[in-house]
């Protein structure tokens, strides 16, 4: 299991939510005690279900892109995520865009976040699967990142 | 033939937009090698033994006059005069210079052209029968179904970065001329009690590995078509491997899991996601099938047709005679309307890399087309072209034309109709040339008449074990080696394609042979075949009934004897 502290709560990152730069209530919960907002790793969140599921957490959990659905036991609980992460260890592997689109498609509501390895020019597609947050380095330019999220204005698989 | 509408134009725009800025990053030092390279092939782009190499999509190998002479043009202003057709139909360009695509991109837009998705890890242009739409033996014109394909493929989100290229073809007749069996999806058309569907092929492949496919399932409605695509993608997308760029196709995942295992788990995420995805329902199919719709073609009573072409050549001087009716049997084929032929224009006369066609050559084809065939030509897996509907009365004054050009050699289907890939004249993977290799074996086998009386045969040379050619699904293959930095080639028999039942791949005939010794090899199996053959027996037919034994013992007589020797030996 990767160390989520290492692409969480950094301040050499930033979050784009909806196409806008916003807050993320997850960066830094480690630091605030008692945070309500909580980012669990799969192990974690299997470890200990019943404390996570309650009510007054606002729970993310951090998946690898390279998850197969099947084998990680979270399809019963979506709705119990309020963040679900998805965590991309190389551009080149595309693993990711189907977990996304499954999540999605399994019902998941919440924000599904890209993090880890992935390209601008991916950005289209990435949220075409179902992406609608996206954690940056410090350096990528705001205005670069809408043109890259609006690259294409039709698609031929919306139906 | 398909005609774009607004939102394929902008789509369109938008790519080489795109594009255009992905390039100018990448001169600009802004985006970096590893980052640009799977960008630039998604679109079609390779950085080759000499330039770049640009490789344009022919969806299913449909062709107007217009987009001919803007292939034309561009081969001119871009490009060294000449472009060159692959065996997936699409069309190469050898020397453009990388600043100037995004240019070059526009003017192929002007004829609703492009070079998405022709290479890379993603899914490819999709291929078709090059007689679709008039071939006699056709249950289901597939070219609807591949323009509808071709749509969901493209700009894929969820598939642009899989483990592996991904190609599918579509046939929807008994001759199988798209070799839908050695894709990663094969489809079938066809027409059952439940309506119209497809037979489901998966996991066939070319390359080092050649595999036939697995039947995945018998019978898949139409409606369903998308939905299904989408789990077998999505299957081969998660469980597929990237830890080896060799075995990552999806035919060593199907192998792996075995196809039972494979087919339950596409099967599994199809119920279970199937609701999120547009239903093919009859009236989308129907609109589609409007832009294929039959040309307006002319009224022939079948016997005033048959007599017409019997009496096509009679004013001719008897040489000429001759070369026509031997062109007319070679290049031409049934129609499924009465009066009409196929021409097959050969783009191989002897010395010409097979597929290379001139700027002037495809200007010249383009008013063939308009003149005789509806302004529409094919490119086909053999590396011709194609006009589908000529009306036998014009057959002559075509010819004629078309000789004028070199577009006549009339050895279409037979040895030296030769399919061969770039090789190591041009392509940076190459282990050997190919194309000496082909122009020997035509210099070689320079009697037409023998030729002809060779009958069928399908002779392919590839110059690595990526199988460009697809040597090893041809009757005869050849393979360029690698064997202590010397170019050698090995001779594979008995691959074929055609036909659903009996396709197969080709057993390796023995140890290499040397470039110069290849025309030699070839004469030795020829001579076994005219020999052991039986009353109008093919040559496939002879390699399938006496197996490989009695052509290794004439290619190899030596180590016959001392096999024999070996025996003999033991036996006292
Ligand atoms: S078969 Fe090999 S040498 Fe020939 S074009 Fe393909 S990759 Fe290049």
């Amino acid at each position: 299991m990767s160390d989520i502290n290492s692409t969480v709560g950094s301040s050499t990152k930033f979050l784009v939510k909806h196409s806008t730069v916003c807050d993320d209530p997850w960066a830094n919960t480690k630091a605030v005690k008692n945070s309500r907002y909580q980012l669990v790793t799969i192990d974690q969140w299997l470890a200990s279900k019943d404390y996570y599921s309650s009510n007054d957490l606002v729970l993310g959990i951090h998946l690898l892109g390279e998850y197969y659905i099947d084998d990680i036991d979270i399809l019963d609980h979506l709705e119990v995520f309020s963040l679900i992460e998805v965590e991309f260890a190389s551009f080149t592997d595309g693993r990711g865009f189907s977990l996304a689109t499954q999540l999605r498609q399994y019902g998941f509501k919440g924000e599904l976040r890209a993090t880890g390895d992935f390209l601008l020019d991916q950005l289209n597609y990435l949220q075409r699967c179902g992406f609608d947050a996206f954690e940056f380095d410090a350096q990528a330019d705001i205005t670069v990142i809408q043109e890259a999220l609006a690259a294409f204005s039709h698609s031929y698989q919306s139906g | 033939m398909y005609i774009y509408n607004d939102i394929d134009k902008q789509l369109l725009h938008e790519r080489i937009a795109q594009f255009r800025d992905q390039t100018q990053r990448f001169l600009k030092g802004d985006l970096a090698d590893d980052a640009f390279l799977p960008l630039r092939l998604q679109n079609g782009l390779y950085i080759q033994r000499h330039a770049p190499m640009l490789r344009v999509a022919v969806p299913y190998g449909m062709l107007s006059s217009s987009q001919l002479r803007k292939l034309a043009s561009i081969s001119r202003d871009y490009d060294k005069g000449y472009c060159h057709i692959t065996t997936r139909q699409n069309i190469q360009f050898n020397w453009p210079k990388l600043e100037t695509i995004p240019e070059l991109l526009k003017e192929l837009s002007e004829v609703e052209m492009h070079t998405i998705q022709t290479s890379g890890n993603c899914i490819r242009n999709v291929t078709s029968d090059a007689l679709a739409g008039v071939a006699g033996d056709e249950a289901i014109d597939p070219r609807p179904y591949a323009e509808l394909v071709r749509e969901w493929s493209t700009l894929h989100p969820e598939f642009a970065f899989l483990p592996r290229k991904f190609k599918i073809a579509i046939s929807g007749s008994t001759q199988d001329r798209a070799s839908i069996q050695f894709h990663d999806i094969g489809l079938q058309l066809v027409l059952s009690d439940k309506g119209r569907g497809f037979r489901v092929f998966v996991g066939g492949g070319l390359g080092r590995t050649p595999i036939k496919a697995s039947l995945l399932r018998e019978f898949l409605p139409e409606e369903d078509l998308l939905s299904y695509l989408s789990a077998i993608l999505r299957t081969y997308n998660q469980l597929g491997r990237r830890d080896n760029k060799y075995k990552a196709r999806i035919k060593i995942l199907v192998r792996a899991l075995g196809i039972d295992t494979f087919t339950q788990k596409v099967e599994e995420q199809w119920l279970r996601v199937k609701a999120h995805y547009p239903v093919l329902d009859q009236k989308t199919v129907e609109l589609m099938q409007q832009f294929f719709s039959s040309p307006s073609y002319k009224k022939f009573e079948l016997e005033d047709a048959e007599l017409t072409l019997k009496n096509l050549s009679n004013n001719l001087l008897e040489h000429s005679q001759r070369a026509f009716k031997n062109w007319l049997m070679r290049n031409t084929g049934e129609h499924k309307i009465p009066g009409y032929r196929t021409v097959t224009l050969s783009l191989k006369p002897t010395g010409v890399p097979a597929g290379d066609v001139t700027d002037r050559q495809l200007d010249v084809i383009a008013d063939l087309a308009d003149r005789y065939s509806f302004g529409e030509v094919r490119t086909t897996q053999q590396q011709n072209i194609v006009l589908a509907d000529v009306a036998v009365n014009d057959l002559l004054e075509l010819w004629l034309s078309a000789k004028q050009y070199g577009f006549t050699s009339a050895n279409v289907g037979t040895l030296t109709d030769i399919t061969c890939c770039p090789g190591g004249d041009f392509c940076a993977l190459a282990n050997a040339k190919s194309i000496p290799v082909a122009e020997a074996i035509q210099r070689r086998f320079d009697d037409m008449d023998y030729v002809y009386d060779l009958g069928d045969l399908a002779l392919k040379i590839s110059g690595c074990m990526n199988g460009c050619a697809h040597h090893s699904i041809s009757h005869i293959g050849i393979l360029g080696v690698d064997k202590k930095g010397e170019e050698f080639y090995q001779i594979m028999l008995g691959g074929s394609a055609g036909d659903i039942a009996t396709a197969s791949v080709g057993k390796v005939v023995g140890p290499s042979f040397s470039a110069s010794d290849i025309p030699d090899a070839l004469d030795t199996i020829l001579q076994v075949y005219v020999d052991r053959r039986l009353e109008n027996e093919s040559f496939i037919h002879v390699v399938n009934r006496l197996g490989l034994d009695v052509f290794k013992a004439a290619l190899y007589p030596q180590k016959a004897s001392s096999n024999n020797n070996r025996k003999a030996a033991k036996l006292h």
